[in-house]
């Protein structure tokens, strides 16, 4: 387990350290494929913002932001065992794979990262007035399972590198702190309700410059380049159908009613 | 009209890219972007309907 520091300084050099000089104090120059990979993920992020827009902008919203909030933790609490997996098929090809190698740098400091997420969501779930021991029995939904297992049979499949798609997507917009104060505003909810939000508009914008510069360096083939615009677009894809799935649902679906 | 000029011009048409927000080596990228790839963003583009007028500030919040 890698250690991060609290000071932006020291975990930047924990970040080189622990991507083993992948990411220098002068990043490598960005390769054209990296750099055009990272323009499609920019352009479907653009997408996933309209998505969001008419999300957020419902008039139902205060209603379906629990089914919102529980939907999170279905994804959350799959994310760091699906980087876990990635870098175990990463750290097996690596010797004889440079991006595999690279993937396994980024992800052995992100997984850190991103670790005990799931238990901020949930305490934020209980401020809400779920229970916690419900929210965990249930079991992720068939929509985060679409997203979630798309990575998995491309990381067995295929390169664990595909998972820069997924992060390029899900990491692309952290949340910002007038939008999170919007919904509290409109939703009544206590402000305990959106820690996990409040954290995550801090530490993302960090986790995605690092994410960037990753992305933009990857020594990629154009088959894996293709791989992992492909992974981006599916995640863009299902991260817009649960967002209109929820909103369309209205309230808790049946399958959440012994969550809440 | 190049390759790159028409798959510039098509994102631009469906209101995936505005030219504005992009540096001019980031637009030179374009033509990296395959057919299938533009179709996908395109169809996606016209499901959704046209982007929220000054939402900039409106995020996803689906994070990990």
């Amino acid at each position: 387990m890698v250690d991060l520091p609290k000071s932006p300084k020291d975990r930047k050099a924990a970040l080189n350290a622990a991507l083993n000089g992948v990411i220098r104090t002068a990043p490598p120059k960005a390769s054209t494929a990296g750099a055009a990979l990272w323009l499609k993920i920019t352009l479907a992020q653009g997408l996933l913002n309209t998505a969001a827009a008419s999300f957020w902008n419902a008039p139902e919203m205060p209603r379906f932001f629990p089914s919102f909030l529980v939907e999170l933790y279905s994804i959350v609490r799959c994310s760091v065992p699906l980087m876990e997996r990635a870098l175990e098929r990463a750290e097996q090809l690596a010797p004889d794979d440079e991006l595999a190698r690279v993937t396994a740098g980024y992800l052995r400091l992100h997984i850190e990262e991103e670790r005990h997420h799931d238990e901020w969501l949930l305490d934020d779930l209980v401020a809400a007035g779920m229970d916690r021991e419900a929210v965990r029995r249930n079991p992720p939904s068939a929509n985060a399972a679409r997203l979630v297992g798309a990575q998995y049979c491309w990381i067995e499949h295929a390169h664990p590198a595909a998972i820069f798609g997924y992060l390029g997507i899900i990491e692309g917009n952290p949340p910002l702190p007038q939008h999170i104060e919007e919904i509290r505003r409109q939703t009544g909810h206590p402000s305990d309700v959106f820690r996990s939000m409040h954290l995550h508009a801090v530490h993302d914008v960090d986790h995605l410059a690092a994410l960037k510069a990753t992305i933009v360096a990857l020594p990629l083939t154009e088959a894996n380049e293709r791989l992992i615009a492909t992974s981006a677009f599916a995640t863009l894809h299902a991260l817009v159908r649960i967002l209109e799935d929820i909103a369309s649902a209205g309230e808790y679906d049946s399958h959440l009613a012994d969550a809440v | 009209m190049s390759d790159e000029q028409a798959k510039l011009k098509k994102l631009e048409d469906a209101g995936i890219l505005e030219k504005r927000q992009f540096a001019a080596e980031e637009l030179a990228l374009v033509a990296k972007i395959s057919d299938e790839e533009i179709e996908v963003l395109v169809k996606l583009r016209k499901r959704l309907g046209a982007p929220a007028a000054d939402k900039h500030h409106i995020r996803p919040n689906i994070f990990v």
